[in-house]
């Protein structure tokens, strides 16, 4: 199965949900790439880019029960799927193909 | 489904979570299911807000955390909207097509309204960058025709861009008004103009005070860093008399050299310049040259383009002052009027116009070597000390 073309900030979205583990919720995923990118997406941004991973079937989700410090709402986890760590493994193969032969642009790796 | 998560917030964070479901949340939540927003999906972006401003409140106060929250729930609503208009099928769409509309006009609703509000004048007042007014009026001393300068203010005293101020002669002296503003001063008086724009209308007292002429002393030498003058003039109207109420233009040209304040001269530092009186159709100048004080022209070194010196010469003294080579001008001040001028003669290789005399304060000369001199003798017939200055101001070299 071929795996779905996913745009830049889909795959920032996807690193940071297999970062976050059993943290991967909207405000932690918003958290984390601005932490790494210095970029504040908008809650809705975040919701709307997690909702097309979901839909192409790169994560899945799964909603707590209702919580007080929500305002009584629940709260929805994501977790990377199977075709979600496929996709990550493509991108990082698509990107080190983009930067073959252009190497010196590339920071040296640590010893 | 999972065990539920263990929140991680304080109880008195929940409990502030729980206080703030708003009145801007349901409003938020409304305009959501209004446009046909995915429930579950807006709960997911309108749960993260609230736990976020409650964070936030707990760190940095509640009005920070609520301006945060409604930063954000503006920042998202175009998402909402755009989700909704995805997955919320045709009722969604209209719904957000209907919003849109509605959001639309109220946006040009209220632009229309702040620009007519701009379009009501509230206050008519006189120009006072295009007219030469006064605290109770405009004063005009010219008996060609002028517009009068009437601007209209808006409630904010914003000046409006353009105005239809109508104007007529309402009492006192029999100036010419026309209805567009211009008015002709023939004879001196004062008079009271109405000025109307619609329904507002404002008196404006006009100050017929026609100026013929403008003197002014033509010369003004002064000490740089010496005591202030007062700028001489007079402003007299076509009968030769005096006008004592003035409103034109004194201007100095080069303010480095000397400074104007309330009609008082400072010379600030050597050099020249001038000064400009302008009040009605009368003109006039005062040129002014500012000298640094030396000793003697002994003294003078090459820098130096404007010097004075303290002159003082006794019955039988015979004083001679080394002149610089080149083009400069020699000008004799008295210390009084009523004293006389020394007997001066210019020698070696030098030329001087006028030729020096028993009365000649002023000359131009030219040194075309080294070693030229000026001669000061006391004057025949004279018993008593002469003291004065004499200034010499250098020519640039061609």
């Amino acid at each position: 199965m071929p795996t779905p073309s996913i745009g830049s900030l889909e795959l920032a979205a996807l690193l940071a949900v297999v970062r976050l583990g059993n943290e991967a919720y909207g405000l932690a995923v918003r958290e984390d790439l601005a932490e790494r990118s210095g970029r504040q997406h908008s809650v809705g941004a975040i919701y709307t880019t997690l909702q097309r991973l979901e839909d192409k079937g790169l994560i899945s989700s799964r909603a707590s029960a209702p919580l007080p410090v929500r305002g009584g709402r629940s709260r929805r986890q994501f977790r990377v799927t199977n075709a979600g760590a496929r996709a990550i493994r493509d991108a990082d193969r698509q990107s080190t193909a983009m930067w073959a032969g252009i190497a010196l642009t590339r920071r040296p790796e640590p010893a | 489904m999972s065990a539920p998560d263990t929140p991680r917030m304080s109880t008195s964070l929940r409990r502030y979570a729980d206080d703030h479901r708003s009145a801007s949340q349901t409003l938020l939540e409304r305009t959501l299911r209004f446009i046909g927003a995915d429930i579950a999906f807006a709960d997911d972006v309108l749960g993260d807000l609230v736990q976020e401003r409650a964070r936030r409140a707990a760190v940095r106060g509640a009005w920070a955390a609520d301006l945060w929250y409604v930063a954000e729930a503006l920042r998202s609503i175009p998402h909402l909207a755009w989700h909704a208009v995805r997955h919320g099928g045709h009722r969604g769409r209209t719904h957000v097509a209907a919003l849109l509309a509605m959001t639309a006009l109220a946006v040009t609703m209220a632009v229309f309204a702040l620009r007519t509000a701009e379009d009501v004048p509230v206050r008519l007042e006189v120009d006072g960058q295009r007219t030469t007014n006064t605290v109770d009026g405009i004063v005009v001393h010219t008996t060609h025709p002028v517009r009068l300068a009437m601007r209209a203010l808006d409630a904010k005293g914003n000046p409006m861009k353009s105005s239809n101020v109508r104007y007529r002669w309402a009492s006192g002296a029999p100036v010419g008004v026309a209805a567009n503003g211009i008015v002709t001063c023939a004879h001196a008086g004062d008079a009271i103009l109405r000025a109307s724009l619609g329904a507002l209308a404002a008196n404006v007292r006009v100050h017929c005070l026609p100026v013929k002429e403008v003197r002014a002393e033509m010369w003004l030498h002064l000490v740089a860093g010496g005591p202030p003058q007062e700028l001489a003039f007079v402003a007299l109207d076509p009968d030769g008399l005096p006008v004592n109420r003035l409103a034109g233009e004194v201007r100095v040209k080069d303010s480095t050299i000397v400074t104007l304040h309330k009609g008082v001269i400072r010379p600030i530092a050597p050099g020249h310049t001038n000064v400009s009186m302008r009040f009605g159709d009368g003109e006039a100048s005062t040129q002014i040259s500012v000298y640094e004080p030396i000793h003697s022209f002994e003294d003078l070194h090459r820098g130096q383009r404007f010097v004075v010196a303290p002159l003082r010469v006794a019955r039988g003294d015979t004083l001679r002052w080394p002149l610089p080579l080149g083009l400069f001008f020699l000008t004799y001040q008295r210390a009084a009027d009523s004293e006389p001028i020394p007997s001066f003669s210019a020698e070696g290789p030098i030329m001087c116009l006028p030729e020096f005399g028993p009365t000649v304060e002023f000359v131009s000369c030219l040194a075309r070597g080294p070693g030229a001199s000026l001669r000061i003798v006391h004057p025949r017939g004279s018993t008593s000390v002469i003291s004065g200055s004499l200034s010499l101001e250098r020519r640039p070299s061609p």
